[in-house]
């Protein structure tokens, strides 16, 4: 087991760079970490979002000396997740719900990008006129 | 093509913003960026050009579908847009619907979703000068996801590989082996 905290570099909605104790490839975190790195905190009812709770059933799978198992976390939720131990990088995916709404559903997610000066936009500014979406490459 | 209720919404599934600039050149609707492959991701979007209809109550009336929004990259797809632009006129002007609208986007598989998460370290890592990782999640996002080309096409420019070259021949065989797989409504014909 690592002795000393990591910085490392995970990627989910947003990119943040918790100090990761990193044992067998499993990313170790501050539980008060959580809810910067992911939007969920710990709480004795589960894995809570402002008033939503997910239960948690196997304490076990999620408690470390160290902290809390992120991929385990990311596993209750739900979300995908892949781990670098050699280069301290995590990668969370989106919940397979999400990933569901558009092909399923029907329903066109909003979705951040960049215009050409490099500004934060999503295609919800344009929500209430038809829209066509191309999705198109350089390459 | 911009009508009153109606534009085209163009987003570049790349991670240079500058190589993105030349193709936006006279274009008047809005050109974005999926740097982080999100769209592509939650879109289930696997090769370009994709196109999806939306209505202004955010549905998705007809699903991913390889058809140019315009004559922009006909150059290098070879696909003219007339027929796909004919039928965006009757959906805007009379609300029709063509048959394969209704056609069910197959979702990404645990391997494909995995391919993105790759996908995404591997960007990270070369943004941040880490080679050995760059190179190591670019290959296991392909391998997790061969015949997407959002992942091993859009990794060629990333890696110093030509994506018209050697390698681009090499993913259509492959791709065209497997019955040209596609999130979306198959092509019938060019």
């Amino acid at each position: 087991m690592a002795a000393i905290p990591q910085p490392t570099t995970v990627l989910a909605e947003n990119t943040t760079v918790p100090d990761v104790f990193w044992d067998a490839g499993r990313p170790i975190v501050d539980p008060s970490d959580l809810a910067a790195i992911l939007g969920w905190e710990l709480k004795p009812e589960g894995l809570c979002r402002g008033d939503s709770c997910v239960p948690i059933l196997d304490w076990s799978s999620l408690e470390h000396p160290a902290g809390i198992d992120l991929t385990a976390v990311a596993d209750t939720l739900g979300r995908p997740v892949v781990v670098d131990p050699d280069a301290r990088m995590v990668a969370v995916g989106i919940p397979s719900s999400e990933r569901h709404r558009a092909p399923l559903n029907r329903q066109a997610p909003d979705v951040r990008l960049l215009d050409l000066q490099g500004a934060q936009r999503g295609l919800s500014e344009w929500s209430g006129t038809r829209r066509l979406l191309v999705a198109f490459s350089t390459w | 093509m911009v009508a009153e209720n109606f534009t085209v919404i163009a987003v570049a599934l790349d991670e240079n913003i500058a190589a993105v600039i030349p193709f936006a050149d006279g274009i008047t609707y809005p050109v974005l960026v999926d740097t982080e492959h999100q769209m592509s991701e939650i879109y289930a979007i696997s090769n370009v050009p994709t196109v999806v209809w939306i209505d202004e109550d955010d549905r998705i009336v007809r699903p991913n579908a390889r058809e140019p929004g315009s004559d922009m990259f006909t150059e290098f797809t070879g696909i003219k847009c007339e027929g796909h632009m004919e039928q965006v006129r009757s959906w805007i002007r009379g609300g029709v619907l063509p048959v394969d609208a209704a056609y069910e986007v197959e979702v990404l598989d645990e391997a494909e979703v995995a391919a993105h998460l790759h996908f995404r370290l591997a960007v990270h890592a070369r943004r941040s000068g880490m080679d050995k990782a760059t190179k190591r999640h670019f290959a296991l996002a392909a391998e997790s996801a061969p015949n997407d080309f959002t992942i091993v096409r859009g990794a060629m420019p990333l890696t110093e590989v030509d994506p018209f070259g050697p390698a681009f021949f090499e993913l259509y065989g492959r791709f065209s082996e497997a019955g040209s797989p596609y999130h979306g409504i198959p092509r019938t014909s060019g």
